[in-house]
């Protein structure tokens, strides 16, 4: 009895150590990943997760990526960095110190990006962030790259879709929530609007729990606002903002800058009710969407069920990294892949057209700019294409108004 | 405890343990002021003022940062008196609800104050400790932040260790077990109150005041009133019983926490059964495992004589 | 200026109706347990996804989803109450512990069995109508008239009612209750039940005019929190005084000084509490 059971053991245990041999001329690349993986920023983090995910399948399946002739499958280390400065932190620390990674793919939360970088920078490790945070972006931080567009890149292509298709509104409110986006969006909408000779009727800040939002609507419409942006609210806000301004009996423009999930936008307002609000997106029709984002949504579809439109935001992180290693022909030397993504050409991706940019703005070119699209919701709920700036428009106009005073 | 920077430098571990002293000490302080009979959910505020003050002094003022590390006790005991000299005479749920408002309120007055308090976009770029003899307060190496916090928790638990012992600790005992009869004895209710409250307090600011020099970063997001809370699960998950218990509390549930890190969104919920389960188990926290392991596993002749 | 008060006044007693339905249950379970119930927002918020399935994804009628969520939590409570509370009911501390774990529980449960997303359910009626130059929607009124009703029913029940007389004799002293023959297990089981129906209710009726979310629980906790301390543990009618009292405050404040509204509410909690240390109408 003894002697079969250690022969047993001894069976499971040599099995266990064969079956995890990977060849020897495997080359594997780990790549760090942080984001909201809990709490209410969760649905994003979720998408992001899922985008990468299809990302890795997609270079393993070919063998991995090219570098300097050596072939390297990519391995994800996923940390779940609850959308705050502490949990980014954590993660930071966690990632860089115990795995040793040297890519972090993330985060996309403001105060996790502002924890991670005092970990991340000083380690000369490569970052791919999306914080809102203006100064995210700086000299002082070369290592981070932000890959999505802010607020400064894509609002300006509202105010001149105003100009052209709603010439006669000349009134604008604009909301944003208590916050350090927000605070930051309170300073520069009425810049963008100005350029486009809007006037600003009221520009305010609302505490973000805030759920009832009519006092403050009224107000704006006491001012005789014909549109409202609401700046950089949160999804749930902006459901219930449009809810309570048809409440009021307003039916003009609206537009605000998170990504928002189509289909619960529509169920939480109400298909008769969402008509005439402007969102960042991207289109998914053939005529309008930008080409490398269709075998993506379909992709996602397939293996998600429905699309979520703030996906199609995040191939462009470890895309843009992969780049840069390969360019840089390393995959150890961070000094060198940062100067190589940071010289990469124009390129077209999943968003359109991208290029880097930002140095008026940030102090360094480490801001990624693509095709802006703007699409509209027509009752019913339909949304439909409505505006697309290339990436060279949006630095002229975020660079113009960063400068008027 | 003393020995572990000689087997690792791994500041990802040292955070870790770090972050479990700071813990513990706050929850030793929320500890001393339950024993006095009232419940505060209010002391991660009280941790912000001690922060927030040591930050802004060595920044705006310029003072050393030691100096203004050890006045964070101070300010943060002058937050303590001001909220609780008007407070304190208030029972039960109603003072932990004010604790809940002044909380909020710390909170809502940093988040409007961007160019005074960093608001929501925080302050950055906080300096730290001047090195001191051999010890070299760096960002890559943390063993001088370890110690400092080690120290920073033995003191504070051995306060609390005789606070517990000493005719201070029994009089506040007994402002919670028979206030009213107490008072007929002439203990004045208040000056009791106020001292374990203040006590509380003064280690609160401490722990503020190291936070800021350490993480170099603050944002109000760091001391919400979920904080609070899980300071208090804290010490009763430990036990009450003992100034053994709030620490022993904070590292099981924090370790628990890190090394869940891989469950993601299953951490939640994992954590959760564990808190249950610990106090169906443990009604009284982790220091009645010791009795409950003996009895469970007690000398079986013992036992079978209960018959 | 001014002539947005009436706005402000007819908003905030929508959101202060709310605001008193949350609490009434977390005061009645006070009253019963001496506990402070953490978890209490997590019904409200389970609340709000059964009639979401029910109503907007199955197409059952919204005042049957309403009930049918109501008594599906009850029962919830019910249970929750003879297994998670019951073992601790004289412990304060572990009581409060089992609440908190309650919260995390079904809230992390709901993110990974909902997703994480808010969502919404469609109009019950259609329009808006106009109240003295102020503007506020069908759904609104309806929410109000239906919340108002359930008050008006929990009144009568804990009033006329014998379980109802049971659930406040227990409240006022559990064991002079036992000793004239009142079965303390059933009724607190009881009014633990009717608590979370309450809170269920809440969020069923929020969901029309906001939305649901797994996180929509903490919040809604700590406003019935303050709304209770403020009226008083214990007091239906100082629920009642204390919800409106916050909803309309928060929203006139709201209008002045924009975005430190809030604080206006808890320095507002504060001093109630300073000058009457048991809240407006506290027994207990």
């Amino acid at each position: 009895m003894k002697r079969s059971m250690i022969a047993m053991v001894g069976v499971m245990i040599l099995s266990f150590v064969l079956a995890h041999r990977t060849s020897a001329a495997e080359k594997v690349l780990e790549i760090g990943w942080m984001s909201a993986l809990s709490g209410p920023a969760a649905e994003w983090g979720e998408a992001f997760k899922r985008i990468v995910d299809i990302q890795v399948e997609e270079y393993n399946a070919q063998g991995g990526i090219l570098v300097g002739g050596e072939r390297y499958k990519l391995k994800v280390i996923y940390e779940d960095d609850k959308f705050t400065a502490d949990g980014g932190r954590a993660a930071a620390e966690k990632l860089v110190y115990q795995d040793k990674v040297k890519f972090i793919l993330g985060s996309i939360s403001s105060s996790a990006v502002l924890a991670q970088q005092k970990i991340t920078e000083p380690n000369k490790v490569i970052c791919m962030i999306d914080g809102q945070a203006k100064d995210q972006v700086s000299p002082n931080a070369p290592y981070s790259f932000r890959c999505l567009t802010g607020f400064r890149e894509m609002t300006p292509a509202f105010g001149e879709l105003l100009k052209e298709r709603y010439p006669n509104l000349k009134k604008v409110a604009i909301l944003n929530p208590n916050n350090d986006v927000g605070l930051d969006n309170q300073g520069f909408a009425p810049k963008m609007y100005r350029y486009f000779g809007l006037d600003v009727v009221l520009n305010e800040l609302y505490p973000p729990a805030t759920k009832d939002f009519a006092t403050l609507l009224a107000k704006g419409l006491a001012a005789g606002a014909e549109v409202f942006d609401l700046g950089t609210s949160s999804v749930g806000s902006v459901f219930l903002m449009k809810k309570q301004l048809v409440e009021l009996g307003f039916t003009g423009p609206t537009m605000n800058t998170a990504s928002l999930p189509s289909e619960k936008f529509v169920q939480a307002v109400g298909a008769e009710n969402v008509g005439n609000h402007f969102v960042f997106g991207y289109a998914e029709d053939p005529e309008h969407a930008p080409p490398k984002l269709l075998p993506i949504i379909e992709k996602y579809k397939q293996k998600h069920g429905s699309w979520f439109p703030v996906a199609a935001r995040f191939p462009l992180f470890l895309d843009t990294l992969v780049r840069g290693i390969q360019a840089a022909g390393t995959v150890t030397d961070t000094a060198a892949i940062r100067d190589a993504i940071a010289k990469l050409q124009p390129f077209e991706s999943a968003v359109g057209m991208a290029m880097w940019g930002g140095k008026e703005t940030y102090g360094i070119d480490n801001q990624m700019y693509n095709t802006t699209q703007l699409l509209v919701y027509e009752r019913g709920g339909r949304q439909v294409f409505a505006k697309s700036i290339p990436p060279e428009r949006a630095k002229e106009l975020a660079t113009a108004i960063e400068g008027m005073k | 405890m003393v020995v572990v920077p000689l087997v690792t430098q791994d500041p990802y571990k040292l955070g870790i343990l770090i972050r479990i002293f700071v813990f513990s000490i706050l929850a030793l302080g929320v500890r001393i002021i339950l024993l006095s009979g009232q419940l505060t959910l209010g002391h991660a505020a009280i941790w912000a003022v001690g922060g927030y003050s040591s930050a802004l002094l060595a920044m705006k003022a310029g003072l050393p940062v030691w100096i203004s590390f050890l006045l964070s006790a101070p300010c943060a005991v002058v937050a303590g008196t001001i909220l609780g000299l008007p407070t304190l005479r208030i029972k039960g749920i109603y003072f932990a609800v004010i604790t809940l408002a002044f909380a909020e309120l710390v909170h809502i007055v940093i988040v409007n104050q961007p160019r005074l308090l960093g608001g929501d976009m925080g302050i950055r770029g906080v300096p730290t400790f001047e090195s001191m003899g051999g010890l070299v307060f760096h960002d890559y190496a943390p063993w001088a932040y370890y110690y400092l916090a080690l120290l920073m928790g033995g003191v504070t638990f051995w306060v609390m260790w005789r606070v517990d012992r000493s005719r201070l600790g029994r009089l506040i005992n007994a402002v919670r077990e028979d206030d009213e009869l107490a008072e007929t004895l002439g203990v004045h209710l208040m000056k009791y109150k106020m001292t374990a409250f203040l006590i509380g307090c003064l280690f609160a600011g401490l722990a503020g005041g190291f936070w800021a020099h350490y993480y170099r970063f603050l944002h109000p997001s760091l001391f919400t009133v979920w904080d609070s809370i899980f300071m208090l699960v804290y010490v009763v998950v430990g036990g009450v019983g003992s100034a053994a218990g709030p620490v022993l509390g904070a590292a099981t549930l924090l370790l628990a926490s890190e090394i869940m890190r891989g469950a993601l969104a299953w951490r939640a919920v994992i954590y959760a059964v564990v808190l249950i389960a610990v106090i169906f188990v443990l009604p009284h926290g982790l220091l009645g495992l010791p009795a409950a392991a003996s009895r469970f596993w007690g000398p079986r002749e013992g036992r079978r004589g209960e018959g | 200026m001014i002539q947005l008060l009436p706005q402000a006044l007819l908003s905030g007693l929508s959101v202060g109706m709310i605001y008193v339905l949350a609490a009434s249950g977390l005061t009645l379970v006070y009253g019963i347990m001496r506990l402070l119930n953490f978890a209490h927002g997590e019904l409200y918020m389970l609340g709000g996804y059964i009639v979401f399935f029910l109503f907007e994804e199955s197409g059952v009628p919204y005042v049957l989803s309403l009930l049918i969520s109501m008594v599906a939590v009850g029962f919830l409570g019910v249970a929750l109450e003879r297994f998670f509370f019951r073992p601790f009911r004289e412990e304060h501390d572990p009581s409060l512990m089992i609440a908190l774990g309650l919260l995390i529980l079904i809230s992390g449960a709901a993110l990974i069995a909902f997703g994480g997303g808010e969502r919404g359910v469609r109009s019950l009626l259609p329009g808006t109508v106009s109240i003295l130059r102020a503007k506020v929607s069908m759904d609104r009124l309806a929410v109000m008239a239906v919340a108002a009703a359930i008050m008006g029913a929990l009144y009568l029940f804990l009033y006329k009612t014998r379980a109802g007389r049971g659930i406040r004799a227990v409240s006022q002293d559990a064991g002079a209750a036992a000793m004239n023959g009142i079965d303390v297990d059933r009724t607190i089981a009881l009014g633990f039940g009717l608590s979370c129906a309450l809170a269920a209710a809440a969020g069923a009726l929020v969901t029309p005019i906001y939305f649901v979310s797994p996180f929509v629980g903490g919040p809604i906790v700590f406003k019935a929190l303050v709304v209770i301390a403020v009226g008083g543990m214990g007091s239906l009618l100082g629920a009642v005084i204390a919800g409106i009292i916050l909803g309309v405050v928060e929203s006139v404040s709201f209008m002045f000084i924009g975005g430190m509204a809030d604080a206006i509410g808890f320095l507002l909690l504060i001093l109630i509490l300073l000058f009457r240390p048991r809240g407006l109408m506290g027994r207990y």
